[in-house]
């Protein structure tokens, strides 16, 4: 059953940073090329995750002007692609809230624990 | 370490109209009552030998699909039927801090990271999926792309630490994804797959896996 190819995320996983980003973008293109403006929002967010990790120092969320511009300078490459910019600011700012509301949740997690400790005593 | 997972595959096509059938409770029980058996009126059986000392070991998988910040969950598992059956009464050599008589309890998060590592493994190597992205705090759990028809997946995975027929419970989470699925039809042209994967953890070397795969015609 082991057939190992890796996929994006492995990529990200193994450091192969850059390939990471080139498969996003190409994925992202694709998909307009598709007409699927579904999985935009969930491309955006794991671009976020490999701009951070290019940089090392900076939180995902801090990096979406270069994602949109990274996107943006894709869609271009393909000379005959139809899209409104608006579609990728639009992706892209919904990747952002995904992010921080997963930072949020993240940050709750030790509060989360320590809430449910209180429950049992209560009870 | 070799896991041996007992697997039911279900593979199904699914028409639009099933799907927009998922869009609120009335139209849900119809769904549930008259569709959805046929569901699971085909299923695949076989028993799949998981190593998790191969490739790059059950922790990469662990990392790539779990929710939850662990490490080597299954340890976890091992231990808890370890120290249930000495609980019970089997003589097994306790541990330091443990004592006989203390019943031990399952951690909730490592079962569903294992369960979760399983199960994106099996998406992964079974069906010939790559994981795009695990996308936070929404449904679904993973978003897979089919490496040779590019349709892509919306993948859901459930744990439990108890065995028994699953089929109602697939049936009641298939239907909120496919709720999802039904809303993002504005959104895409192409069908997309729906798939829901069960993992029961039968004891420490035993799991069962179900899969309920809905492909969009």
């Amino acid at each position: 059953m082991e057939r190992w190819q890796a996929d994006p995320v492995d990529l990200l996983l193994m450091g192969e940073v850059d390939e990471a980003i080139e498969t996003y973008l190409t994925l992202y293109a694709e998909a307009v090329e598709e007409g699927d403006h579904y999985i935009g929002q969930d491309l955006a967010i794991q671009l976020h995750h490999c701009l951070a990790a290019k940089y090392g120092d900076r939180a995902p969320e801090a990096v979406s002007e270069e994602v949109e511009g990274r996107l943006l300078q894709e869609l271009e490459r393909h000379r005959n692609l139809q899209y409104a910019q608006s579609m990728v600011r639009d992706d892209v700012a919904a990747a952002k809230e995904g992010l921080r509301r997963a930072r949020e949740r993240a940050e709750k997690s030790i509060e989360r624990v320590e809430k449910e400790k209180e429950t049992r005593w209560k009870s | 370490m070799i896991v041996n997972v007992v697997v039911t595959e279900h593979w199904h096509q699914i028409t639009a109209h099933e799907v927009g059938f998922a869009r609120d409770t009335h139209t849900a029980s119809v769904l549930r009552t008259k569709y959805s058996p046929a569901w699971f009126s085909a299923p695949k059986y076989w028993k799949w030998s998981a190593d998790f000392l191969s490739g790059r070991g059950f922790q990469w998988y662990v990392d790539k699909y779990a929710e939850v910040t662990t490490e080597n969950p299954w340890n976890d598992v091992v231990l808890y039927f370890s120290r249930l059956s000495t609980a019970a009464g089997s003589p097994t050599p306790a541990g330091p801090l443990y004592y006989p008589g203390r019943y031990p309890i399952l951690s909730s998060a490592a079962m569903a990271a294992a369960a979760e590592a399983l199960a994106g493994w099996f998406c992964q190597t079974h069906y010939n999926w790559d994981l795009i992205s695990r996308p936070p705090r929404v449904t679904p759990d993973l978003v897979f792309r089919d490496r040779t028809s590019k349709r892509w997946a919306l993948v859901e995975v459930k744990s439990s630490g108890r065995l028994g027929d699953v089929r109602n419970k697939l049936t009641t989470d298939m239907i909120k994804l496919l709720k999802v699925l039904s809303s993002t039809k504005q959104l895409r042209p192409k069908p997309y797959c729906a798939g829901l994967v069960m993992v029961q953890v039968a004891g420490p070397n035993n799991a069962s896996l179900t899969s309920l795969i809905l492909e969009e015609v």
